[in-house]
């Protein structure tokens, strides 16, 4: 293990070897598992959290200077520390949400039939926005985070044409709402290419992780994770697209 | 994006020292943008790039150079092929360098020719590849 005096720093300091710096950073992996049990459980993807705090370990030991008297370990934690910070800034609300996200959230799925009734068919995300006054952005995140919540109920592949819609429901708590919600998402998933749609079910149905869809598509697990974000936020954008429509 | 011909072919030769890896990076990084890549992609590509020319040059003689040529293709795929000599050793692919790679690229290689260093790699642009021409 790396500590302040190893000398190893001093001289990865002064040649900039490259393979130096790959053994120091493998000497001190354990970091990354360590922000990884400690972040990677709900609000980021632990595969993100793991590659985040990769990265960080590795500008830790490139920028980590021993004249400087602090440790390597306290340099590198502060480090990648502040690196998943902002990584949890950047996507944090999109799997765990804060609670005024998941209040409104039940706010708006109470207010559906009561908007169903009203206008006669199923409300929009802007018919729920403009009741509520709130954008429909964040209408949309709180019904996410809402589905969030059920996401185990989606038992059964979706929007491949291999299973019913019945079949998919009967996993659910069978109530209306529920119905209609996993109906919208399904409409939205038929827009999705064949690839996207493959993606998004072994993800959030077969609930495999990113490392193993990528195994299974014969990817990078940081390019499916850039695949998975730019699809759902294809996802946000066809449903505000729609919202908008006359 | 640039509107730029669907193929093209960038070639750049450097003395094999890593004050000189910048310039590769900073071609890399230019075409990947130009591909569609987003800046997380182009940074995880950018780290790719830097790892394997820098294991590449890691063995080489004072006076030896890295040439590389950096395509992109359809479907947002950039290629890069390079060679690196002469070099003393053979090139050595350690599991931390292994980690950066799989992150910036899709397919990557590091081998040795005689007394030169070869390498390749593939990096696809999310945005493309999401398109139904991407499959």
């Amino acid at each position: 293990m790396a500590a302040e005096s190893d000398p190893r720093f001093a001289a990865y300091a002064a040649d900039r070897s490259r393979r130096l710096r790959n053994v120091l950073v493998e000497e001190n992996l354990e970091l990354v598992e360590y922000y990884v049990s400690r972040y990677g459980k709900g609000q980021i993807e632990a595969d993100d959290v793991r590659q985040q705090a990769f990265m960080a370990l590795i500008k830790a030991v490139e920028r980590f200077d021993p004249e400087v008297g602090v440790t390597f370990k306290t340099f590198a934690n502060r480090t990648i520390e502040g690196e998943l910070k902002r990584l949890l800034r950047d996507r944090g609300w999109s799997v765990r949400p804060p609670r005024s996200l998941q209040e409104l959230a039940v706010q708006a799925r109470r207010l559906e039939p009561e908007l169903t009734q009203q206008l006669g068919r199923v409300p929009r995300v802007a018919d729920l926005a403009e009741r509520l006054e709130e954008s429909t952005d964040r209408v949309l995140e709180a019904l996410s985070a809402g589905a969030s919540f059920r996401a185990d109920s989606l038992d059964a592949p979706i929007g491949d044409g291999s299973t019913s819609k019945g079949a998919m429901l009967a996993g659910s708590d069978g109530s209306m709402d529920d119905i209609e919600r996993q109906m919208d998402v399904e409409q939205l998933l038929e827009g999705l290419d064949e690839r996207d749609r493959e993606i998004i079910q072994m993800r959030f149905v077969e609930r495999r992780s990113q490392q193993e869809i990528a195994d299974t598509l014969g990817v990078s697990q940081s390019y499916l994770s850039r695949l998975l974000r730019q699809t759902l936020t294809t996802l946000r954008q066809s449903l505000d697209d729609d919202s908008l429509a006359p | 994006m640039h509107e730029l011909p669907s193929r093209s072919s960038v070639g750049i030769t450097v003395p094999a020292t890593p004050a000189y890896l910048r310039h590769l990076r900073v071609v890399a990084a230019t075409m990947a943008d130009d591909l569609g890549f987003d800046v997380d992609a182009i940074e995880s590509l950018r780290v790719a790039v830097d790892e394997l020319c820098a294991l590449s040059i890691a063995d080489a003689t004072a006076e030896a150079t890295l040439s590389l040529t950096m395509e992109s293709g359809a479907n947002g795929l950039l290629s890069l092929q390079g060679r690196c000599g002469p070099v003393l050793e053979d090139p050595v692919l350690d599991p931390i360098a292994e980690q950066l790679l799989r992150a910036g690229s899709d397919t990557h290689a590091l081998s040795r020719e005689g007394d030169h260093c070869v390498f390749e790699l593939t990096a696809r642009s999310a945005t493309a590849a999401a398109s139904p021409d991407g499959r």
